[in-house]
């Protein structure tokens, strides 16, 4: 943590760069494994930006589940599948491509520049601040704390959510016997 | 710092409905383990039973503005009006499917757990005043919808469709998600009531604008507002008729009652954000859904347009909600969705009775000589048109003089210019079909109708009670209703 209050900024940007790169490189690369391997990687530089901002809970929770579970499951599913290499196809847009990149990348712009202020100075009843944190007894303390307490609700029902996700995997992944279809695997809702 | 939750009676009350369909739906998914236990009949009488037990909860919510669970669950008059009437649809659907010959493939275990669970969503989400909440409800209701679309009848065609809906229903989720981030960092706060507090302070901060153009975006796709509406036509074409017209309804519901939390009061600080946004969205709304309506030959696309047309002219009353001195437009809009509700179900009712195994996708020319066949059918169909056109006695006519009247108070006359010459050109559409339906000759016979007129009582009835609501609603209770609505406008604009 010593290193981290040092030169925050610096460290920021490192961490920021690492992301887009290897964020890039999961959409450029041909080969799906590679992808996956660039995802892993762009997962935990997100992870060490949570940890540099504070939130060292989140930031294990990101390289745990997402880095860890996820990914391990997309790579299986990528091996049991067996995908190739994508084709190569040749870097030649079409007028609708070509548009969609424009309007994409003039709404980027007009968000980046309404962005680069720093955000409203608002009192937020929700942030504690570092200080009441350590306080109340640490970040995954205060994150179970507020889970159980002000997002109880949320919390319940997104076990709901989470079950109908694994209940619509399910239904997707099955093989349909009459129809003889088999649904889309990679499609399946499991945000 | 941490006040655990108060559990008071009233607490379960409200709560009551979302409960019930959850449980519901895990003893629906523990049933299509067993064979005899995941029978139609017993799945069957599991969801009937567990809807109308929710219906009932929903009735019982209480009246008076209260908040429970940190925000998260809130008692009042919107929140009873907007659950009761989608556990009505979600009724009126599943009698419609009874009697259609998706039913058997709608009630098994997974599909009516999947179903039980995605309401139960819904509900979350309409009464909630928590931004987390309401995204984890969104989220259970859209996941839920893609499956169902997809799944109930597994064929090319339907998969295609739900693909279509979840890609960009993700990417439209992805997008409200950012647009609450920021409203969050801008407010300080994720209670709606407070984003609505907070929001005049910091209206002229980018934050802010880009937080609220972007959640502005997220709920214009989800009600199909063009230019986010590419993914209605097709959802529409490709669901199970019985689930098209669920999704037609209830998502205007559950949207619209966000919006009215969430842009009442508030619409004035944002009027540089919202303003320019919700009139685009409103006039090409109802150009494009209308226009593309009239080249239509396919009956349930036709009504996919004409449902974006329809989100305009309730756009068009959002728009009007920058002064809220009566509650006029809160009203309107209510009004209006009720209306456009029961003609929805209505006209999707005679589609159903139209359709058999072998041909699912009627086209306008099916329906040639309909009311020779089976006059009752035609008249049915024939009110509905009359309403969605807005022409008097029906409900779509006093729901348009409402919204039309509210936007003319709030001198948006260009607005409501358009949607007259909107109305107009739907009329053409409309009315071609009233007219297949009584002078033209029938091209096909109507085979299943017509060998099983007795099974369809339960159609019969819903048809009957959308005609009656309908014209009702166009004659003599228009008042009455504009009368109970002034409470839940006060409730909305008190926040």
């Amino acid at each position: 943590m010593e290193a981290l209050n040092l030169m925050p900024e610096i460290l920021f940007y490192i961490i920021s760069g690492m992301v887009l790169v290897s964020s890039v490189m999961v959409v450029a690369s041909r080969n799906p494994i590679t992808s996956a391997i660039f995802l892993v990687v762009d997962l935990f530089f997100v992870a060490a930006l949570y940890a540099s901002l504070g939130a060292d809970f989140t930031a294990a929770v990101q390289v745990l589940v997402y880095a860890g579970a996820i990914v391990v499951l997309f790579v299986f599913v990528i091996m049991l599948l067996n995908l190739k290499p994508e084709a190569l196809r040749g870097f030649r847009f079409t007028v609708g491509e070509a548009l969609v990149l424009l309007i994409t990348l003039t709404g980027f712009v007009i968000i980046a520049t309404e962005l680069a202020h720093a955000p409203p100075d608002i009192a937020s009843p929700g942030n504690l601040g570092a200080a009441a944190i350590e306080l109340a007894g640490g970040n995954t303390f205060v994150v179970g704390m507020r889970m159980f307490t002000a997002f109880l609700w949320p919390f319940e029902i997104a076990s709901v959510l989470i079950l109908l996700a694994i209940v619509a995997c399910v239904m997707v992944a099955k093989k349909d016997k009459k129809s003889g279809l088999k649904g889309h695997i990679q499609s399946s809702g499991g945000n | 710092m941490f006040s655990f939750p108060e559990i008071s009676s009233e607490l379960y009350i409200t709560a009551a409905p979302v409960l019930i369909l959850v449980v519901g739906s895990m003893i629906a998914l523990l049933q299509s383990v067993s064979k005899s236990l995941g029978s139609r009949g017993a799945v069957e009488s599991t969801a009937w039973i567990t809807v109308l037990a929710a219906m009932a909860a929903t009735t019982m919510i209480p009246t008076a503005p209260t908040e429970y669970l940190a925000g998260g669950l809130l008692s009042g008059t919107l929140s009873r009006f907007g659950e009761v009437m989608i556990m009505a649809v979600a009724v009126g659907v599943m009698m419609m499917m009874r009697e259609h010959h998706s039913g058997a493939s709608f009630f098994r275990g997974e599909i009516v757990s999947l179903f039980l669970m995605l309401l139960s969503g819904m509900l979350v989400m309409i009464a909630s005043d928590d931004l987390v909440t309401l995204f984890v409800g969104l989220e259970l209701a859209s996941i839920g919808l893609y499956v169902v679309i997809g799944y109930t009848n597994s064929n090319r065609r339907s998969q295609e469709g739900a693909i279509k809906y979840f890609i960009l229903g993700s990417v439209a989720a992805a997008i409200l998600l950012f647009g609450m981030a920021l409203l969050y960092a801008s407010c300080g706060t994720m209670r709606m009531s407070g984003i609505v507090a907070a929001l005049p302070s910091v209206a002229g901060h980018g934050w802010a604008r880009i937080g609220a153009l972007l959640t502005l975006v997220g709920l214009a796709f989800k009600l199909a507002l063009v230019p986010f509406h590419m993914w209605a036509p097709d959802a529409y074409e490709s669901a199970p008729t019985g689930i098209t017209a669920f999704m037609a309804t209830t998502v205007k519901i559950m949207i619209l009652t966000v919006a009215l939390r969430l842009f009442t009061g508030t619409f004035s600080s944002m009027n540089e954000v919202w303003y320019p946004a919700i009139i685009i969205l409103a006039v090409l709304s109802m150009i494009v859904g209308n226009i593309m309506a009239l080249v239509q030959t396919n009956l349930k696309r036709m009504l996919a347009y004409s449902s974006i047309a329809h989100s305009g002219y309730m756009a068009v009353a959002i728009c009007a909600l920058s002064t809220t001195a009566t509650g006029l437009p809160v009203r309107a809009i209510l009004f209006y969705l009720l209306s456009y509700v029961v003609v929805s179900l209505g006209a999707f009712a005679v589609v159903m009775a139209l359709e058999t195994e072998d041909n699912d996708q009627l086209t306008i020319d099916d329906l040639s000589g309909l009311a020779k066949n089976h006059p009752w059918l035609a008249g049915a169909m024939t009110v509905f048109m009359f309403s969605f056109s807005g022409m008097p006695p029906t409900a779509g006519f006093i729901g348009k003089f409402f919204i039309f009247n509210a936007a003319l108070t709030n001198h948006l006359y260009g607005l409501v210019l358009i949607g007259v010459i909107g109305s107009s050109i739907s009329l053409f559409y409309y009315l071609r079909i009233v007219v297949r339906m009584y002078m033209a000759d029938a091209v096909a016979p109507f085979g299943a109708v017509k060998a099983a007129s007795g099974r369809f009582s339960l159609t019969a009835a819903i048809l009957a009670l959308s005609v009656a609501i309908t014209v009702l609603l166009g004659t003599i209770l228009p008042g009455e209703a504009m009368e109970r609505l002034v409470g839940t406008a006060a409730e909305i604009a008190r926040k």
